[in-house]
């Protein structure tokens, strides 16, 4: 049993709040939001009120015309050559479930890596409650995934796809994608990735990945606003739509979904603000994403050595010296992660995450289910102060 | 009360808004005075925009489409006054 050091000494009142915020949760939602992000956003709501699709009328055509410049951004950005192939939805876990929920059906089997956030893991438990036969690839204890387990799993008997994330949100693992993908097409399977982590911290060409699917979350490494998330489909790839409904164009008379992309998969009318702002953000990271990333690998470097020389942490994930995408989480040898996220939060004004992150597989497989872990990511508007704010306050905490 | 004279257009309709609005990029780049329209009710199955040009530009306008990859899904012939 792990023993507890009690922190109630250090006299946390319920109303105590430092002035600043030191922000570290860039994994669940990157903020502050680039000025040219919210200014897009204040720009959609103030001049692109029509509806994009439903009228021809100037103000709608302007909605539509946005729309339509930032998903040819979005699609320069991540290597996608027809831009018709990225689907604007609420977020990486609509994406995920459209996906998975559109191309699998009863009687099928999937391999999904044992890595997996509850965006894909609570799908499959889903479709697990009707039929499906999942199957988990494990990850080793640094939750990387070799691309020879997915190939054993394949070899065991068919499946109709393999799903696993790009990056883990847990341990920053980046997977062997390229890999993964490849053995799932070698066997005959679809390859159906989770991007969330990935989109604005990695480099991506989804054209060259030949992924079947690949979802992303727009409000973390692209930088939007919440609420907006894209979805790649191959264009060999078809999944039945979640949802139906206007779309402002196709055989309108007609009770049936029209098949033409993007609007198969964008019933109803669009979120126009938040596509504003991912569009910006896409914009803004074709022009400076490559400098964001160098000083994100930088920054998340130094918190690592720096979490190992404060003492007393586990490091969840791949070693020092091995690229990861900007977060890290720890466990501490006597502190509980929901007492240090407190205290960080609380005393210092320093915006970290504990738990199990939504990821409990991911936790399972590296053996923190029964604790959690303190998770702190970084994204482009970290600095070094950020970073020694953060080692400085854990040293203070656990000394 | 003055008679206007009619001004005969080809009105090119999509299957989707990305793809009227992609191809009025496409024929204005190529100085086509193409504007976005409602989609007439003659071209029936369609709703939302559709693209218009002069009539005298309709066969160039739909050659240009095709090379570059945006048939039209249907096309009208309308008189605007």
């Amino acid at each position: 049993m792990r023993r507890l050091r009690d922190t109630t000494a250090m006299n946390i009142t319920g109303s105590s709040q430092p002035d600043r915020t030191v922000y570290l949760d860039h994994a669940a939602t990157s903020w502050p939001k680039p000025q040219a992000v919210v200014d897009a956003v204040v720009e959609a709501l103030t001049r692109y009120g029509g509806n994009p699709g439903r009228g021809a009328y100037a103000l709608a055509v302007a909605t539509g015309r946005m729309i339509l410049e930032a998903r040819q951004s979005c699609a320069q950005l991540l290597g996608v050559a027809d831009s018709r192939d990225l689907a604007f939805l609420s977020g990486c876990t609509e994406g995920m479930n459209l996906a998975l929920k559109g191309l699998i059906s009863p009687g099928d089997r999937v391999i999904a890596c044992s890595t997996e956030h509850n965006a894909v893991a609570r799908p499959l438990a889903w479709l697990a409650s009707r039929g499906v036969e999942v199957v988990q690839a494990q990850a080793d204890a640094t939750g990387y995934v070799d691309p020879e387990v997915v190939e054993h799993a394949l070899d065991a008997r068919r499946a109709r796809a393999v799903v696993c994330q790009h990056a883990s949100n847990v341990t920053g693992t980046i997977q062997p994608i390229g890999d993964i993908v490849d053995v799932a097409h070698s066997h005959g399977a679809l390859a159906i990735v989770d991007g969330a982590q990935a989109g604005g911290h990695l480099a991506l060409d989804l054209g060259a990945l030949g992924a079947d699917a690949y979802g992303l979350s727009g409000h973390k490494g692209l930088l939007g606003p919440q609420g907006i998330g894209l979805l790649y489909l191959s264009p060999e790839t078809e999944p039945e739509e979640l949802l139906q409904g206007g779309t402002g164009s196709g055989a309108s008379e007609l009770p049936t979904q029209p098949t033409a992309r993007p609007d198969r998969y964008e019933a109803g009318t669009p979120n126009t603000p938040g596509i504003a702002g991912l569009g910006a953000g896409a914009d803004l990271l074709r022009e400076r994403g490559e400098a964001f990333r160098a000083e994100e690998r930088r920054l998340v470097r130094r918190l690592h050595e720096g979490l190992l020389e404060v003492g007393g942490f586990t490091v969840l994930g791949p070693g020092s010296g091995e690229e990861r995408v900007p977060l890290v989480s720890v466990i501490h040898e006597s502190i509980d992660a929901d007492q240090l996220a407190f205290l960080l939060d609380k005393r210092y004004g320093i915006a970290v995450r504990a738990g199990l992150h939504c990821a409990p597989w991911a936790h399972r497989t590296v053996g923190t289910l029964e604790c959690g872990a303190v998770r702190l990511s970084l994204g482009w508007s970290s600095t070094d102060d950020d970073v020694e704010a953060a080692l400085d306050a854990l040293r203070e905490i656990t000394r | 009360m003055s008679a206007r004279t009619p001004h005969p257009f080809l009105v090119f309709g999509f299957k989707t808004t990305h793809d009227a609005l992609l191809a009025e990029d496409l024929l204005r780049d190529v100085d086509f005075d193409a504007v976005p329209v409602p989609t007439p009710k003659s071209l029936g199955s369609l709703c939302g925009v559709a693209i218009r040009v002069p009539f005298e530009q309709g066969n160039v306008a739909r050659a240009e489409l095709i090379a570059a990859g945006l048939p039209p899904a249907s096309e009208a012939e309308i008189e605007d006054v």
